[in-house]
Parts: structure tokens; C-alpha cells; sequence
């Protein structure tokens, strides 16, 4: 009966460490694949710069010259990738902890879950934009592909929740039995 | 194993079972010399070059690991260092993962009783071999003589288990590869082979992945392999190199006297008188146990026991007449390694698996094959008359 706990605690935290790894790596991954988009793609730079623009005070964007609204557009793009890499970071090299017991905190499934559900939200947007059609700034193919990509980082991130919560109790199962 | 273990403790079990010291010499130098009859050496003195029982490093590196590269690293490992436990044992998994699992060495399978029955009758030298088979199923045990990562690999759960009181403590192993160092026993760092990914690379071959550490007799262990699903092993060696020897003396009366050979019996009597001595000299934390067990050995027997020489019967083999040479003490070896390798592969071709190619029953279909093989098959063929003229 231990033994068979300690196998299956042995595989749960294997698994917690692989997708740590994996959410860490996928992070970086992202980055790269927005900066290729936005160096293949000249129309989507443009647009994301246009709409970063439109976020600015109409007084201070007359003021401020085309090169300096560059500079703040690239700061303001590095800071959400970095935001969203230190999230990364964060639930990936907790769960490596917590599967190398290293850790015992619960704060980075609920980061994860958060990670989860806007991973969902953007999973249903680009499934209802399958269907309704609209300015169609993105083609059906790349709809697809954010389809593929977010149903994968769900299904990771969801492993990983399971996977985290099932260390949590069999460890609490093991000691009891201690 | 080692040579403290093939060449020096088998001269041990060999004098403790009744063989004279001459022949316990035979047959310990048979032993030995198992890990020493690569291609390389056969090729110097135009021996068979089937009846090689080992592949050295440099040989290994230059195979491919093609499928008949692979049948023939499987052939040789499976045959004389990993003897499979179980070519029936069933797994739910697909038939490549289940015959390599299959593949898996272990203690008192029925092939060990095969391979001891193979040298009953025959030369000395079989005698030897068989043990050398029969010691490497405890030494290797768990690992697979064929180049797989999903079968022989580890990971970083490896502890080494430190006597401690009336427990042990658990002490991690560090594993580094470098082919140029020597293991550090005081601070745990051992090497291993490099981690591949690929599945067939011959760093995932035999007992690679975990170093020397089931060589070592004074090692305990445990550790997750690959084929466990998460299972942990404890590897006690002291206490399965007792059993080895303890087993190597049983076998040994039984092919000096006729007994039957049965898995699972070991001669503790006869070591009674012994005991404290030998687990002295396998609990001994070195990394080389020969000086040991040889003076065990000459007070034994009372008798000198001579270092390991590899080129002692080179001479006289290469010498010899062609039709001479397989009464030669080297001739007997071959003769002995190419029964052992035959019989291993056929075993492995008739449980369904191709890892070690082909087997074909020449009685049938009389000789087909490689070459070296045919003597083998001549002397059979030969035997069969004489049994059935009589």
C-alpha cells in the first residue's frame, strides 16, 4: 500500500516537473513567435503600434516624435512579454520544486489556474471567431493555429493543476501513514 | 563483475566444490577471460570470430546500431553478461518494448539452468564460462544486454546506501561522465555512460547508465530504472554476490559430480567455515577486491595462484594445427562460447523476437549461417549419430 503510494507520488511529481519545464519553455517560445510575427508581418506591427498609439493622450501623441513613440511602443510590448514570461517563470519553476519536494507552496496552481482560464477565454474567442465572421484581421488558418496552441496550453496547464493537487495529497497520505 | 570476482573468487568456489587447483585454475582463467575474448584478440590469432564474448569500448564505438549491428550487441551481451530472466514474461505494452523487456537479466531464470546443463560433460572451460554467466546474472541484474534507453536508463533518484547503525543512510550518487577518471567512493561520485536520447545508442547498453556501481561488491543502492514504471530498486551486492558465490559452489559440485542443477539452491554450507571472511571481503569499501580474495583463495587451496595473464594461451593456440586447435585450452574456450552464444539466441528467436536475428535448427535444415558456427553444428550432428547408433 506505501509502496504503490510512493510509485504513484514518484510519477505525480515527475509529471510536475516535465510541465514546469514545459510552461517555462513555452514562454519562451511565445516571445520568439511574436517577435517573428512582428518582423514577417509589417501590417501587424503596424497595427499593434496604431493601437498602442490610440492608448496615449491625442495631446502628448502630437508631441512626441515618431522615433520616441517607437521606443515607447517597444518598451511597452518587452513589459507585457515580460509580465507574461515572469508568470511563465513563476508557475514553471515552482512546479519543478514542488516536483523535486523543494516546495510546498499552492500559490503557483493558482497563478496556473489564472494562466488556465485566459488561456480558455482566448480558446472560446478564436472558436467563435471560426464561425462569425468580422474585419478578418486574422485568416482562418492562423484561427486555427491559435485554436491548436491554446488547446495545447490547457491541457498542459490542466496536467499540471491535477498533477500538483495529487502531490499535495498523497504527501499528506504518506505522512499520515509515518 | 570484475576480475576480483570471475578470476579469484570462482578459483574459490572451484577449490570449495572439489576441483583441484589446476582445474579450479582452468576454470577460473575461463571465467576471466569471458570479459577479455573480444574480436580484437580473436583476430590476432585467427580464432573464430564468433566466439567473441565481449566487445571492447573501441569496438563499440565503431558498430552501428543498425539492426544487424544491434543482433549482434545483443547476441554477446545477452549470451555471457545479462542472461534474460524471462523470455516469456508477459507486458502490456507494444511487441518492440515487450521483447526488449523481455530481455531484462536476472537470477535463477531457466536460461541459468540451460547454461549451467550446456557445460555438463564438456570441457573445463565451460565450466568456467557457465560461471561467468552465472555471476554476472546477480552482479547485472535488472539491466539488459541490448542497447536500450526505455530498458537501462536511470535518473538522478540514486542514492547509495551507507551502513548506519543498525540501519543505512542515504547518500545521493553523483554521476559524471568522464571515460579518463576513477570513481570516488568516499564522496559518491561515480562515472556512467552519457545520456542519449536515442533509443538504440550503446550508451543505453547493459548496466552502462549506472557506472561500475553493480561491479562493486560493497555497493547498496537504489534507484528508479527506466522499465520500473516508477518503482524503486534496492540493490543489496554484498548480499547478492554472497548468493553468487554461494550458488557458483552448487553448481560447480553438480557438474563435478553429476547432480542435478536447480535454481535457487546455494551451497552455504560449504562456506559456513568462511562466512565472517567473505563478507569481510565483500563488504570492504575498495574498488578492486583481488588481493583479497586471492590470498583467501591460497589459503584455501595452499597453493599459489597465479596473476591473470591474457596472452598466457595465445601462443599455443595460434600455433597449433588447424586441426588441433579446438583441443587447445583456448580451442576449448571458443568451442564453449559458441555453444553458450548459440543456445541464448536460439531461446530469444523462439520466444518471438528478432533482437538477436535469426536461429535456424540445423537438424531440419541442416548447416546455414555463419560459418564459425559450423563446427559447433559438426560436432552436434556428430553426437546425434553416436546417440543414435548406440
Amino acid at each position: 500500500m506505501e509502496e504503490q503510494i510512493k510509485i504513484t507520488l514518484r510519477r505525480q511529481e515527475h509529471t510536475l516537473t516535465i510541465i514546469g519545464l514545459g510552461v517555462i519553455l513555452f514562454g519562451f517560445w511565445s516571445m520568439i513567435r511574436a517577435a517573428i510575427e512582428y518582423m514577417l508581418d509589417s501590417s501587424m506591427l503596424q497595427s499593434a503600434f496604431d493601437e498602442f498609439m490610440s492608448t496615449l493622450d491625442p495631446a502628448y501623441r502630437e508631441s512626441i516624435t515618431d522615433f520616441k513613440a517607437g521606443i515607447l511602443f517597444l518598451f511597452a510590448s518587452l513589459l507585457i512579454l515580460s509580465v507574461e514570461m515572469g508568470f511563465r517563470l513563476y508557475i514553471g519553476r515552482s512546479a519543478m520544486a514542488v516536483g523535486k519536494g523543494k516546495n510546498k507552496s499552492i500559490l503557483y496552481l493558482v497563478a496556473a489556474s489564472v494562466l488556465c482560464i485566459i488561456y480558455i477565454l482566448s480558446f472560446i474567442s478564436y472558436a467563435l471567431a471560426l464561425f462569425i465572421s468580422s474585419s478578418e484581421d486574422v485568416s482562418l488558418f492562423d484561427k486555427l493555429v491559435y485554436i491548436v496552441i491554446d488547446l495545447t496550453s490547457i491541457i498542459t496547464l490542466a496536467d499540471m493543476i491535477i498533477a500538483g493537487i495529487r502531490v499535495r495529497r498523497l504527501r499528506k497520505k504518506l505522512s499520515r501513514i509515518n | 563483475m570484475q576480475k576480483d570476482f570471475h578470476y579469484y573468487a570462482t578459483y574459490c568456489a572451484a577449490c570449495l566444490s572439489g576441483y583441484p587447483h589446476e582445474e579450479s585454475l582452468t576454470i577460473a582463467y575461463s571465467a576471466q577471460f569471458v570479459d577479455l575474448c573480444s574480436r580484437t584478440l580473436l583476430s590476432r590469432i585467427k580464432g573464430p570470430e564468433q566466439a567473441a564474448t565481449t566487445q571492447l569500448k573501441l569496438e563499440l564505438m565503431e558498430v552501428t546500431t543498425n539492426i544487424i549491428g544491434l543482433q549482434d550487441i545483443t547476441r554477446i551481451w545477452s549470451s555471457f553478461h545479462f542472461l534474460p530472466y524471462d523470455l516469456s514474461a508477459e507486458k502490456k505494452s507494444g511487441r518492440r518494448y515487450r521483447n526488449k523487456y523481455r530481455l531484462i537479466c536476472d537470477v535463477n531464470g531457466d536460461l541459468l539452468v540451460d547454461t549451467v546443463e550446456l557445460a555438463r560433460g564438456k570441457s573445463l572451460q565451460a565450466a568456467g564460462l557457465a560461471m561467468h554467466v552465472l555471476a554476472d546474472t546477480w552482479a547485472h541484474r535488472y539491466f539488459a544486454g541490448t542497447p536500450s534507453l526505455v530498458i537501462n536508463n536511470t535518473t538522478n533518484y540514486f542514492y547509495e546506501l551507507l551502513p548506519e547503525g543498525e540501519g543505512y543512510r542515504e547518500r545521493p550518487i553523483t554521476f559524471k561522465h568522464n571515460p579518463m577518471g576513477t570513481d570516488d567512493i568516499d564522496h559518491g561520485i561515480y562515472i556512467n555512460s552519457l545520456y542519449q536520447y536515442s533509443e538504440n545508442s550503446i550508451m543505453n547498453l547493459g548496466h552502462g547508465r549506472a557506472g561500475h556501481l553493480p561491479d562493486y561488491s560493497f555497493m547498496r543502492y537504489k534507484y528508479l530504472p527506466a522499465w520500473g514504471g516508477y518503482a524503486e530498486i534496492i540493490k543489496d551486492n554484498p548480499s547478492d554476490y554472497y548468493h553468487a558465490f554461494c550458488q557458483m559452489i552448487y553448481a560447480m559440485k553438480s557438474l563435478r559430480t553429476g547432480s542435478v542443477f536447480e535454481k535457487e539452491i546455494y551451497d552455504t554450507e560449504a562456506v559456513k567455515p568462511y562466512e565472517n571472511r567473505i563478507h569481510d571481503i565483500l563488504e570492504k569499501r575498495q574498488l578492486n577486491a583481488c588481493e583479497d580474495w586471492k590470498a583467501f583463495g591460497e589459503d584455501l587451496s595452499g597453493m599459489e595462484i597465479p596473476d591473470f595473464d591474457p596472452d598466457q594461451y595465445l601462443q599455443e593456440y595460434a600455433e597449433a594445427e588447424k586441426d588441433r586447435k579446438d583441443d587447445t585450452f583456448l580451442g576449448r574456450f571458443f568451442l564453449a562460447a559458441l555453444a553458450q552464444k548459440s543456445m541464448v539466441s536460439k531461446k530469444i528467436f523462439l520466444s518471438g523476437s528478432l533482437l538477436a536475428g535469426f536461429s535456424l535448427n540445423y537438424a531440419k535444415v541442416g548447416f546455414k549461417g555463419l560459418k564459425d558456427f559450423r563446427k559447433l553444428a559438426e560436432k552436434q550432428i556428430e553426437k546425434m549419430k553416436m546417440t543414435t547408433k548406440g
